[in-house]
């Protein structure tokens, strides 16, 4: 085969690895970032801790979960603690394993073997 | 109010036992709840039970369910799903497959939440250009629901659903042809679709709230390194490279599994 096609092919294989890579680290993260509290689903996002800053001197307030549900939330400033420990947890991580792939060059290296 | 995992494992021309054993070890591992096996006397005999709470002994449905998987006619003994709703000692039950494992704490989430009925909705597929965890009976017809992994209380509400989907499993022919599925065997995915759309109000509302979507791998991908750092998979006919790490998976590959069911058995360690 001519090598400018096998050199063409194994950059296509990385690309696509690659690519495989981040969306799966991106699903991970989105996952990670959805957390259960007072018996309704939160996925934590920007939208969410702009809102629970916005009403945390409530002290106390009914918010719509994912699935449209309202949830008694009685004490604002535990729920405001818990997304945003889990927003940096999550997306600190997210960083780490992002930066981790991007130093790695080969396809076979992308997935360890 | 108690909650539990519940695993089913009918030996077959698969043996399901090892399967559950490794699922339960790494539900224990991740969740951190009790976990029970529902099974029948000759899959109980060939397999170490330690790791289960609870044992209960079930008869096994002997129709014929059989497919193809790997190049196999492989017959399966999975036509007693719905019976959880009086098998399970729990209150709060996460029913899983026994090919499901659980490499994450996400369902602890959703445990935690206070909803009646969760399925799963919607399974990732890595590879590009692959649409096989996207599924619909027809392009007039439902999505395709999960039931793979389930969470439910025993309500009264839950008890209709469970005695729907037998009523479905009685009926085959006749709700495939009303919702245009596939009838020649049979399937819970299917039934429990069926039986959420009917509870829903004939797809008035969701009966149901949507579980995290797991990592799906059908019998066409193998798995080629299995470290504490991750798993490295080679998917679909191109051979496509994909690793997961702390992902829940839904490894289809059956008898990939048990192939490879002792170096998993050491990730729980």
């Amino acid at each position: 085969m001519d090598d400018r096609l096998v050199k063409a092919l194994a950059h296509a294989d990385y690309r696509q690895t690659l690519g495989i890579e981040r969306q799966r680290l991106k699903d991970k993260a989105h996952a990670e970032l959805v957390i259960g509290y007072c018996g309704g689903i939160f996925t934590v996002d920007r939208t969410l801790i702009g809102f629970v800053n916005s009403i945390k001197e409530y002290g106390s307030a009914v918010i719509l979960d994912d699935n449209g549900y309202p949830i008694e939330i009685e004490n604002l400033e535990d729920f405001q603690a818990r997304v945003i420990g889990t927003y940096f947890e999550v997306t600190n991580r997210y960083l780490t394993d992002y930066n981790e792939i991007k130093q790695k060059r080969t396809a076979a290296k992308l997935v360890d073997l | 109010m108690n909650r539990g995992c519940c695993i089913f494992a009918f030996d077959g021309d698969i043996d399901y036992g090892p399967q559950a054993v490794l699922a339960a070890n790494l539900v224990k591992k991740h969740l951190n709840i009790p976990v029970s096996l529902i099974t029948d006397t000759d899959t109980l005999e060939k397999i170490d039970t330690t790791i289960f709470d609870k044992t209960i002994i079930t008869s096994v449905d002997n129709r014929d369910n059989s497919r193809i998987l790997s190049g196999k006619n492989i017959a399966f003994k999975n036509v007693n799903r719905n019976k959880i709703y009086d098998l399970t000692p729990y209150d709060r039950t996460l029913l899983i497959d026994s090919d499901f494992l659980i490499f994450s704490n996400r369902l602890k989430e959703y445990l935690d939440s206070g909803y009646n009925f969760m399925i799963c909705e919607n399974m990732k597929d890595l590879c590009p250009n692959r649409s096989g965890s996207n599924f619909s009976f027809s392009p007039q017809s439902l999505h395709m629901l999960w039931a793979t992994n389930i969470i439910f209380n025993k309500t009264p509400e839950n008890k209709i659903l469970f005695d729907l989907v037998d009523h479905i499993r009685e009926n085959w022919a006749w709700y495939g042809t009303l919702y245009q599925f596939d009838t020649r065997r049979f399937r819970n995915d299917y039934a429990f679709t069926v039986a959420c759309h009917i509870m829903g109000g004939l797809g008035a509302e969701k009966y149901y709230v949507a579980l995290p979507s797991p990592i799906l791998f059908n019998d066409r991908d193998s798995l080629v390194k299995i470290t504490n750092t991750g798993l490295t998979w080679v998917a679909g006919d191109q051979n496509i490279l994909v690793k997961t790490k702390d992902q829940d998976i839904h490894m289809m590959n059956k008898i990939e599994l048990l192939e490879k069911i002792q170096a998993l058995d050491r990730l729980y360690d």
